[in-house]
């Protein structure tokens, strides 16, 4: 018996390593994902029962003014969050790639925001940018004085919505930083050598080999980063709670509050598919870029 | 190493199979447990609760058959709930029930208990509610409290003031008892208003008087938390008491009646018009008035009475002082105040024994334990006059007792949401784009679907 069972496993190992992945995979990620797909057709009572509603709660979101703005707060906030993130961690490789002999111990440094954990990451941004006993307003109004009076960070629009975009920022730049320097390392030097012969200066090295080599790496990090950025809710909801006056509210936090707080399993669920769909088409148009013929020299 | 690698891979998976308990049967209704309980034996029901020591019913043991073990939550950790652990210690001690406190953060308490009330658990005895994350009126439309009748009678109401009996009652029964609560109060610098030859505030007006005057230097003579949602409804509900409004009229929620127009328009002016409080209280927590007062930010709060926990081992506690929030001139002062409850689970099969613990929970031992031990407000008027509970034992004793006296509470569907509506509001008035009415209005519109 045990040596039919050895035998078996001996002539299906592939199959079995394979199948027990996607049943995982299927049990931990489709499973749920159907479930909450057929719930958002269901209106769900506190007490747990459902009511088939069709696309009553999809009609209900697409009439939510809250719905539309906080999805356009999501766009804002996770533009806002990519293209910062991006440029500066694309600064970071860059840099990373010229002093390649502290390249090790920087990588290191570069890390560090990464792992800490965003919920973290949020209440130590949120102590730095309190008005009145932050260190950000006491360096630059009381050491520094170059400030007058105090940032209101967190309770003023703008600054809260430019605050949860740095917070953000913040925690994904190493993660994208060590992605770009590994496109940059997949540069051949040929190219710059060849370039500098011809007298390109560091802006045309730059636009005319690094930006078109790496396109393939750019495109892969900033899909990555953005579905990830979609997903943000700790950092907002530590941070700021949406507020202030439901400004920095994003369709994630919408999400948890009807489901969780609110108790609105249908339309929790249903938005959580809207949110799907967002995702999905956004991943999709990177993949069409990706998909575009790349630049080979 | 193939099968050594698939017998591991094998194990990994299995194993939380093997240790998962799975859904269980919801629970059977216990034959004849709780009847076998005599409530007014050996002593009267009042007697054996508003007694200074707790005595048990007479059949409990017959009634409890062989449950040896209750399992409740306890928001946050038991470390910091002594009173609990000791009167958890006290009922292990009278019934060999042992007594198993789940440590669930507040953040995260409503999550956990919701998805196990939804499991139709039997794993949870006793349900934690409030008035507004957990809320006990939702619990209860839910199904998820059982009804706690037999615990009062006429007697036992005197222990309660009418307004904790009306928010305890739902459809006519009673569904919990109320375990603590925070009374909303004012807090100041006591050092600082002998230097400025002030008393504290009674009205709105000397309020206001005494804020300006204080303001000066890098402080702020007044603030209010109106940062998150559940904070920032306690602070209105403050102001609307001042302004002698009512949240609950007619068994609905009306937050544009004309003296709630009226209490959010001094929380802006306080903010906007005199600068007396810091531009930032939008974004304060209750807890952050403790430390601004502590810090020397500010020369006086309106918080919850809890609020001087955060204060007491600094080197401000000396220097600070509780006392009732400020009314308008003329208007009879009540507190608001947020209160907690335990029920008993319908899905337990412990209800005799759950019922028990409530029972105890509720007498003048453990609650005398709460007060003296970890002085949170409690709603036994009996316990308020014992002879320990004193301003040495008990700081601000006066002051806590008076709101407790004068308590304002409010229970209503889909409290969470309202809340979190009534918070854009308030925000948005203070930052200046709507005004008050404006604010309240459009609130008031939401809040009347909710309640179609």
């Amino acid at each position: 018996m045990l040596g039919k069972i050895a035998r078996f496993i001996d002539d299906y190992f592939i199959v079995i390593v394979l199948g027990l992945t996607f049943l995982v995979l299927f049990s931990v990620v489709l499973i749920p994902t159907i479930y909450v797909f057929l719930l958002s057709f269901f209106e769900v009572a506190i007490s747990g029962e459902m009511r088939f509603i069709g696309l009553g709660n999809f009609a209900r979101a697409l009439s939510d003014s809250d719905f539309w703005q906080f999805t356009y707060q999501t766009l804002i906030y996770t533009g806002g969050s990519v293209a910062m993130s991006f440029t500066i961690a694309f600064v970071c490789a860059l840099a990373l790639n010229k002093l390649r002999h502290l390249q090790g111990m920087l990588r290191s440094l570069i890390l560090l925001p990464w792992v800490i954990p965003p919920a973290i990451a949020g209440l130590i941004w949120r102590w730095m940018l309190t008005d009145t006993n932050g260190i950000i307003n006491d360096l630059f109004v009381n050491r520094l004085g170059i400030l007058s009076k105090n940032i209101l960070f967190l309770g003023i629009t703008p600054w809260a919505r430019l605050s949860v975009i740095v917070a953000d920022s913040w925690t994904r730049i190493p993660f994208m930083a060590i992605l770009l320097l590994a496109g940059l390392q997949s540069i051949s030097q040929v190219y710059y050598e060849s370039a500098k012969v011809d007298g390109a200066n560091w802006l045309q090295q730059l636009t005319k080999i690094t930006v078109p080599l790496m396109r393939s790496t750019m495109l892969v990090t900033l899909m990555i980063v953005t579905m990830l950025i979609l997903r943000t809710y700790s950092i907002i909801f530590v941070i700021t709670d949406g507020g202030p006056a439901d400004t920095t509210q994003v369709l994630t936090t919408y999400i948890y509050n009807n489901t969780v707080r609110y108790w609105e399993l249908g339309y929790g669920s249903a938005l959580s598919v809207i949110l799907l769909i967002i995702v999905v088409l956004i991943t999709l148009y990177y993949t069409r870029q990706l998909v575009r013929k790349s630049i080979e020299y | 190493m193939r099968r050594l690698f698939m017998l591991v891979v094998v194990a990994v998976l299995s194993a939380p199979l093997a240790f998962a308990g799975g859904q269980r049967a919801p629970a059977a209704e216990e034959k004849g447990g709780l009847a076998l309980i005599d409530w007014n034996k050996p002593v009267s029901m009042y007697e054996r609760v508003a007694s200074p020591e707790y005595r048990l019913p007479e059949g409990w043991k017959e009634a409890i058959g062989n449950t040896k073990e209750l399992t409740f939550i306890n928001s946050g950790p038991l470390q910091y709930d002594p009173a609990m652990a000791q009167g958890m210690e006290i009922f292990t001690n009278l019934t060999g029930i042992k007594l198993n406190g789940i440590e669930i953060s507040e953040e995260l308490l409503h999550t956990k208990q919701s998805a196990m009330m939804r499991a139709r658990s039997d794993k949870l005895d006793l349900v934690f509610t409030t008035l507004s994350t957990e809320a006990y009126y939702d619990y209860q439309a839910a199904g998820w409290l059982e009804p706690c009748d037999l615990l009062y009678n006429d007697q036992i109401r005197t222990l309660y003031s009418e307004d904790m009996l009306d928010a305890m009652t739902i459809d006519g029964k009673i569904w919990g008892f109320p375990y603590i609560g925070g009374a909303f109060v004012y807090g100041y610098r006591k050092d600082i208003f002998e230097k400025e030859g002030l008393k504290p505030p009674k009205t709105w007006d000397e309020l206001l008087a005494i804020a300006k005057r204080l303001t000066k230097d890098g402080m702020y003579g007044f603030a209010f938390p109106a940062g998150p949602s559940y904070d920032t409804y306690g602070i209105f509900c403050s102001f609307l008491s001042g302004a002698g409004g009512e949240l609950l009229q007619g068994g609905k929620v009306v937050v544009n009646s004309p003296q709630a127009v009226e209490a959010l328009q001094v929380m802006v002016d306080l903010r906007n018009k005199y600068k007396v409080v810091p531009e930032g209280v939008n974004t304060y927590s209750l807890q952050q008035m403790g430390e601004l007062l502590a810090a020397g930010r500010i020369a006086s709060f309106v918080s919850t009475s809890w609020t001087y926990q955060f204060i007491i081992n600094t080197d401000m506690w000396e220097n600070f002082a509780m006392t009732l929030y400020p009314a308008k001139a003329g208007v009879e002062q009540t507190v608001y105040q947020d209160t907690s409850f335990y029920s008993v689970s319908p899905y337990s099969k412990n209800k005799a024994a759950a019922y028990l613990f409530l029972d105890f929970l509720r007498s003048y031992q453990e609650r005398k334990l709460e007060l003296l031990v970890e002085r949170n407000v409690i709603y036994n008027r009996e316990v308020w006059k014992d002879p320990e509970i004193n301003e040495e034992s008990v700081p601000f004793y006066q002051t806590i007792k008076s709101a407790v006296d004068r308590a304002k509470i409010y229970v209503f569907p889909n409290s969470q949401k309202i809340v979190d509506l009534l918070n854009v509001a308030v925000e948005k008035a203070l930052a200046g784009s709507v005004t008050p009415k404006e604010a309240l209005d459009e609130v008031q519109t939401k809040v009347d679907i909710l309640q179609f």
